[in-house]
């Protein structure tokens, strides 16, 4: 585990404060064991438990928040299965609005999590360690809010199961040519790889609280949980092949899921989806979402949970700088969009990317300017050290992203589709209170998750930071030793 | 022989066991149907519940079943009916009258049940084809919200409660000397004209009205002869056609017919043969559209047009006159001279809305050119009894006032909806003492009336009808009355005791003996030799002379017309007509103040309101139009405004027939969630019933339309140039044989020369069906002539029947929802990046899926549910779709329409709606997505027979529901294998081209370019009819 071989020397920024296995433990695992410490109030080390100031309040706001907008998406779903696509503004020409934009938004949100549990776990960055629990958790949330959508979205949800190959009477199976039917294996595959990867990770830790909880309810729900681990030398052993090779099979879909989503434009005939930059640009689009919404959570929750020795400025730093790299991808993909269209000399581009800008012309055009505002004009601002190391701005930075995002998406799929060949079924889209009743349900579900998970999972990683705990203790060691022992 | 009482839908009650009332009251406490539900929640107390109860249960006990309460029984035929086979559709030959004038039909019969009307092959004013209101007659007979039982102030009563109150009625009237006045339409009918002349002679008053009457073509006609003439024209002769503020090709005594002659000279330009037409109107009109020339221009001019033109062409006696404003001396100089150089075989054709003396002008140059007998016939008065509709109207309503009319029967149609706002017909209703009306739907004249009567619908009784030249035909009902109906003929019959069936009286009418005679007239659907013998009827000397262009207008002209699609009001409750997109403006469920932009601004009205911008139109977001308020002699009205492109400036084009207060479920206003229009009738005076001047200014407030399709342009800006859309080019320019069109990219072109003479295309690993399959299979295509479309949209109507489309209501159209098959594309052409908003060049293109070879749709729909058949259909299996709607995103054509609500949930539930579905064709269900089919339907018929006989199916054989309505037959259809089929010979015309050709998507459906044949002194101004590609 500790061995020596990351190329670059560990970062004393990565975890700060004066702790030794024993504390980091014990407060990791106080964030699920002991309810007190959802109260707000900033925790001391050790964690006796004896601030008892008005237990849980503020998680169970949030949580409630999560809870009724939960309710609000039941809510729409019932209505939508009860009357059908029309209580969505979802229209000829425009097939897709809402449900579209939001699967690929939240799908988009989910790649953080996997680009820092596999990607940065392969390439040996210590720094994804704190992270990288949460993260993972908010992919799974995110994929499970995305998946609603497609659900949902057909006409008659009820045979939805005929997307997937199984065999039957009819002899059919889906048509392997189509890109959803891609969609279907990629999300599918990515939810799988990424439930059985976070499972896996979390089985230390929940022996951990296993061994820690004085509850019998909780002593037995981890226990069952722990799936009988031990710590022994043959577990941790079978863990860290198990941990590479989901690493493995996670690193293409990081790459393969935003890839094959984009593909069900990019393979289209629409003008403003037929673009084949959209691939790469789909992904860096996917992890700048990411990130972004990895910060959005991870600044006030460590705040809140006094977790800034855990989640450092030099954390923060850094996924500024990855948000900032990939945004300048997705900027130079916006380019190169128009460069396409012009240089097409086809009159259906040209259209399209009049029909996106010109104020004059086009009603959708604030939309389109938006999503420049949102996601090239105010990140730039992440040049700036001071902005990346301002959590408030941060913050403001990180939500003019999400938002962005999603209307990178509104840009691509119903604007697109107004216009596009034939003039005289040129349409306009506008969204219903279903439409948006289920867009902030699902944001209600991802809280409401994600809250339940904070309360009742850790949400660092304890024995990963333990690792890192002890990889610092070296580190520290070595810094004292003469220079030349090392070589 | 088709009233066919072995019909299982089809029930009557033992008639032995019961008496006339006891069945009635049976049917009224009995049925589904309830019709009196709202009734009785208001008045029923506890006894009188205890009672329909008792009588509810005793009477189930009795077993006695409702006529029709469909009944679980499935009973095979014991006597299987002469020439029946189940599930085989039969044709038969019938007519229907609309204003006066008989249009052909044939009715197909699925097991005794009319499900699809179609052109009468046999009949002049049809030739096969048939028009929207036509086909729509349909819906008229299914309709949920018929009368069903007959009603003496609004209670339930009986038919023969009726003929003894009538009975009294009259002996009454006798006693007191007052009169009983029978009101009816105009009537086409010689057995119903017979019918009310006898009651005449027993001292009855016939008086006729009708909202959309032709009372100055009549009186112009007057005019001119000195007597009743009948003039129509014989277009298929003329090479120069006029339209004089005249939708001929719209409503009219023979729409459908005069699209079908006008077509003879456009079929085929590649000839060098082709006729020019010129439009002057004050607002567009599919002819209009369709014409070579087209001068807007206010209706107070129009006279002064005429007598300008008619003194160029020379017509004796008229004064000379400079053209009014707005015509050019150069555009004026063309068209008399083109007219002088057609001779006899220009004509005129003048609207209905002209004044008199301008028909007597008109009847003056077709005079002078010697016209008549050539291009304009002309005929002894071809209907009953010719009146004037003003006159009659106005009489009554003074007889009333007078309280003169002791009984008054109303026969048919809405007066007190539709009469002249300034006689209060209404209010002097009550005037009578006893006052009846037979009518289909309970309307605003049956809640004025004392006994509302229902009506036979015109496939359920005897009748004839004539058509425009005078031919008569036989009005055969195919199915007995689904209710207590009688027809007019059958209650005329019963009053005056005559004591003749409503099919003897026919026959007794047209006179025919034999039986013989009868079957063939009935078969042939016209009654051979019937025809109106022209005659010659000279023009007075004093006709053109006496002519006064009138007065200039007073403030602003508002014109009245009939709307497009529900006409004057009596289709309201169709949601077919109601959902069609009106042509040209492309509105539905409602009706507007159209206007020119100019028009609109001197009004002071919102630019982009008004002119229905995308974003402001539809959905809640969107304000709407804003309203105007139009001011005509004390009497206003507030209705949204609309700008519609290519009208004369300080005019204002309304129609009449909605507004409706009593009109059903569909047709009743509801206001601007579900439409339903505002009544233009209260502003229409008996004085000016077809042009009024008056005020019009901003309204307060504003009101959402449903519009299908925007002020779409092409070649005006950069999001709508260049595209391959609807190809054009002079007739010169196709005799040159130049290359016609280019595509938009001389790369594409290089491409496509390297490629085998194909475009790139995204699917390229796609089969090519053509190839693979055209040895062994049938390769089906279609081609659509615009040179010939007028956009008259029968082609929407009859897919809408025939393929059992649902309408969905204005919410659902203003979302873009609408579902119809094939639609009717209305472009603006614009002229070098310019759009000619005062009169631009009006472009019409039916698109419906084109079923293309390489379609984008197929690969992208993940379970498979559209495919592609070996005989090239693009097909949609309906069961296995799940709705992911990304076909529809794939398809550059935007064909593919979606059920994104249960929009066909009423068929389920109104038994009347499931007999009006084609059995052939599944009623989709929601969340399922559609398209055209080609009529696969139709195909695998002509193969089941074809296979019977052991041979191919013939070229022409298979007709699409579209080809078959087209009036000017500009859809042909077949297996384009063979070179010789008619749809190989147009797909190899020089004219024909692919839409979206450079996507290489390789469409089965390929158009002809439209041809324009300007005059060559005006050709320069026609620049913009220049090809474009």
């Amino acid at each position: 585990m500790a061995e020596n071989k990351t190329s670059a020397p560990l970062d004393k920024d990565l975890l700060q404060g004066d702790y030794n296995n024993a504390t980091l433990e014990a407060k990791i695992s106080a964030l699920v064991l002991d309810r007190h410490t959802h109260g707000g109030g900033k925790i001391e080390i050790p964690i006796p438990g004896t601030k008892a100031k008005a237990p849980l309040t503020r998680w169970w706001a949030i949580f409630l928040f999560g809870f009724t907008f939960l309710n609000v998406l039941l809510f729409s779903i019932v209505w939508l299965l009860a009357f059908g696509i029309g209580v969505w503004g979802n229209n000829q020409p425009v097939g897709w609005g809402f449900d579209i934009v939001n699967f690929v938004w939240w799908i988009g949100i989910g790649h953080a999590g996997t680009l820092i549990s596999a990607v940065l776990l392969l390439l040996r960055q210590k720094w994804r360690n704190s992270i990288n629990r949460f993260a993972e958790a908010m992919t799974i949330f995110a994929v499970m809010c995305a998946g609603l959508y497609p659900l949902l979205h057909t006409g008659r949800p009820w045979v939805a199961y005929w997307l997937f190959p199984y065999p039957n009477v009819l002899a059919m199976m889906p048509q392997f040519r189509s890109p959803l039917i891609w969609d279907v294996f990629a999300v599918t595959t990515y939810i799988l790889v990424s439930i059985i990867f976070w499972y896996i990770g979390l089985l230390p830790d929940f022996a951990t609280l296993r061994d820690r909880a004085k509850n019998r309810i909780a002593q037995f729900a981890y226990g069952a949980l722990s799936m009988g681990w031990r710590g022994a030398a043959r577990h941790w052993h079978r863990y860290e092949h198990a941990t590479l090779i989901l690493a493995g099979l996670s690193t293409p879909l990081v790459l393969s899921v935003h890839t094959i989503v984009s593909f069900d434009f990019a393979m289209g005939i629409v003008p403003g989806w037929n673009v084949t930059i959209f691939p790469p640009y789909f992904v860096a689009g996917a992890v700048f979402a990411g990130f972004a919404m990895v910060l959005t959570f991870a600044i006030p929750l460590r705040k809140w949970y006094g977790l800034e020795d855990f989640i450092t400025p030099k954390h923060i730093d850094w996924m500024a700088k990855i948000m900032l790299a990939t945004g300048l991808i997705v900027a130079f993909g916006y380019v190169m969009e128009a460069y396409y269209a012009w240089y097409s000399g086809s009159p259906y581009e040209i259209s399209l990317l009049v029909n996106r800008t010109d104020f004059a012309n086009s009603p959708y055009s604030w939309a389109f300017w938006a999503l420049i505002l949102f996601n090239v004009a105010l990140p730039q601002m992440l040049w700036f050290k001071k902005v990346r190391s301002n959590t408030k701005a941060l913050m403001i930075i990180c939500t003019s992203i999400s938002i962005g995002m999603w209307f990178e998406r509104y840009v691509i799929i119903p604007i697109s589709l107004t216009r596009d060949y034939v003039p005289s079924s040129y349409g306009f889209y506008t969204p219903t209170w279903v439409d948006f009743a289920m867009f902030f349900g699902t944001i209600g579900m991802f809280v409401f998750l994600m809250f339940l998970f904070i309360r009742f999972l850790p949400m660092i990683n304890i024995f990963e930071m333990k690792e890192l705990l002890h990889e610092r203790g070296h580190a520290s060691k070595k810094d004292a030793e003469p220079a030349g022992e090392t070589a | 022989m088709s009233q066919d009482s072995s019909s299982p839908i089809i029930r009557s009650l033992h008639k032995g066991a019961l008496t006339a009332e006891e069945r009635s009251a049976l049917l009224q406490r009995s049925g589904d149907e309830f019709p009196h539900r709202g009734e009785a929640k208001k008045v029923l107390n506890r006894r009188d519940f205890m009672k329909i109860t008792g009588a509810t249960l005793a009477l189930s006990g009795l077993g006695a079943g409702c006529r029709f309460l469909p009944q679980a029984k499935l009973v095979p035929y014991v006597k299987q009916p002469e020439d029946m086979v189940a599930s085989v559709t039969r044709h038969f030959a019938t007519v229907a009258a609309r204003s006066g004038f008989g249009v052909g039909m044939l009715a197909a019969s699925y097991e005794g049940r009319p499900i699809k009307l179609e052109g009468g092959p046999n009949h002049p004013a049809s030739l096969g084809s048939i028009d929207s209101l036509g086909l729509s007659e349909l819906w008229g007979l299914y309709d949920p919200d018929r009368l069903k039982l007959p009603q003496v102030l609004r209670d339930p009563a009986t038919w023969s409660g009726f003929d003894k109150a009538m009975d009294q009625a009259m002996a009454e009237a006798k006693a007191a000397g007052k009169k009983v006045v029978f009101l009816t339409e105009t009537v086409s009918s010689r057995a119903l004209a017979d019918e009310l002349l006898l009651a005449e002679r027993n001292g009855a008053e016939w008086i006729q009205w009708e909202p959309v009457h032709r009372d100055s073509a009549r009186e112009g006609a007057i005019l001119a002869f000195g007597k009743e003439v009948h003039t129509y024209p014989k277009l298929d002769e003329a090479t120069v056609v006029l339209g004089v503020d005249s939708d001929f090709l719209l409503h009219s005594e023979a729409p459908v017919r005069y699209a079908r002659d006008i077509a003879a000279k456009r079929r085929s330009p590649e000839s060098g043969e082709m006729s020019r037409l010129w439009a002057v109107e004050a607002a567009p009109t599919l002819f209009g559209a369709l014409a070579d020339h087209r001068l807007p221009l206010a209706p107070s001019r129009i006279g002064a047009f005429l007598a300008a033109l008619a003194q160029r062409i020379g017509v004796p006696g008229v004064r000379a006159a400079a053209p009014p404003e707005g015509v050019s001396e150069a555009w004026l100089a063309a068209l008399a001279e083109d007219m002088v150089q057609a001779g006899p075989r220009a004509v005129v054709m003048a609207g209905d809305h002209l004044s008199a003396s301008a028909h007597a002008l008109v009847h003056a140059i077709h005079d002078h050119l010697g016209s008549f007998g050539v291009t304009m016939m002309q005929a002894e008065p071809v209907l009953p009894r010719p009146a004037s509709m003003t006159a009659g109207i106005g009489k009554l309503a003074d007889m009333l006032e007078r309280g003169e009319v002791h009984a008054l029967v109303i026969l048919g149609g809405n007066p007190v909806f539709s009469a002249p706002a300034d006689l209060g017909l209404g209010e002097k209703l009550a005037k009578a003492p006893f006052t009846a009306h037979l009518t289909g739907l309970f309307n605003e004249t049956s809640e004025k009336c004392r006994w509302a009567l229902p009506e036979s619908h015109f496939l359920e009784c005897w009748a004839d009808a004539t058509a425009f030249d005078g031919t008569m035909s036989i009005q055969q009902p195919l199915i007995e009355p689904l209710y207590d109906s009688r027809g007019p003929i059958q209650l005329l019959a019963l009053v005056n005791r005559t004591g003749l069936t409503q099919e003897a009286s026919v026959r007794k009418a047209l006179k025919i003996g034999s039986e013989m005679a009868w079957r063939e007239a009935l078969a042939e659907g016209v009654v051979k030799g019937s025809t109106a013998p022209t005659i010659v009827a000279t023009v007075q000397p004093d006709a053109a002379a006496s002519f006064s262009p009138g007065s200039a207008a007073n403030g602003v002209e508002v014109i009245f017309r009939p709307d497009p699609t529900i006409y004057d009001g009596r289709y309201a409750n169709c949601p077919w007509l109601q959902e069609l997109p009106k042509p040209i403006t492309n509105m539905t469920w409602d009706n507007a103040a159209y206007m020119s932009q100019a028009t609109a601004d001197q009004v002071g009205l919102d630019r982009a309101e008004v002119l229905g911008t995308q974003e402001l139109a539809p959905g809640p977001l969107g304000t709407g139009r804003p309203l105007a308020k139009i001011d005509l002699d004390g009497r206003s009205l507030e209705l949204p405004a609309a700008v519609n492109l290519g009208m004369a400036d300080n005019v204002v084009l309304v129609h009449f027939g909605y507004g409706r207060k009593t009109a059903g479920q569909y047709g009743t206003a509801h206001g601007e969630t579900e439409g339903g229009g505002f009544d233009v009738y209260q502003l229409r005076s008996s004085q000016s019933p077809w042009t009024a001047s008056g005020q019009v200014a901003k309204g307060a407030g504003h009101y959402a339309m449903a519009n299908t399709q925007f002020h779409n342009t092409l070649d005006v800006d950069a999001t709508d140039t260049h595209r391959a859309i609807f190809y054009e080019a002079p007739l010169t320019k196709l005799l040159s044989g130049e290359k016609l069109y280019e595509a938009h990219s001389k790369k594409l072109e290089e491409k496509k020369e390297k490629n085998d003479g194909e475009y790139p295309s995204m699917y390229e690993g796609a089969k090519d069906w053509t190839k693979e399959n055209s040895k062994d299979n049938y390769q089906w295509a279609m081609t659509i002539d615009l040179n010939l479309c007028t956009g008259c949209n029968a082609c929407v109507t009859a897919c809408q029947s025939e393929n059992n489309i649902p309408a969905v209501g204005k919410q659902q159209v203003m979302k873009g929802r609408e579902m119809h098959w094939i639609r009717i594309d209305r472009y603006y052409r614009g002229d070098h990046g310019k759009l000619n908003d005062a009169n631009p060049p009006i472009r019409m293109q039916p698109l419906a899926c084109v079923h293309c070879e390489l379609a984008p749709c197929e690969p992208v729909c993940p379970v498979a549910a559209t495919v592609h058949s070996h005989e090239g259909l693009n097909q949609m299996v309906y069961n296995r779709c799940v709705g992911t709607r990304y076909c529809s995103n794939n398809c550059p054509y935007k064909v593919r329409r979606f059920n994104f609500l249960a929009y066909t949930q009423k068929v389920y539930e109104l038994p009347t709606l499931q007999m009006a579905q084609n059995p052939d064709v599944s009623v989709r269900t929601r969340g399922v997505m559609e398209k055209c089919t080609y009529c696969v339907q139709r195909i695998n018929k002509k193969r089941i027979a074809a296979k019977l006989e052991d041979r191919e199916i013939a070229d022409g054989e298979v007709v699409t529901a579209c080809q078959q309505a087209c009036p000017s037959q500009a859809i042909v259809f077949g297996d384009m294998r063979s070179p010789d089929n008619a749809v190989s010979k147009l797909r190899s015309s020089k004219r024909s081209y692919l839409m979206l050709e450079d996507l290489n998507t390789k469409p089965r459906t390929s158009y002809l370019m439209k041809i324009t044949n300007p005059h060559p002194a005006l050709a320069e101004a026609h620049a913009g009819d220049e090809s474009h590609g």
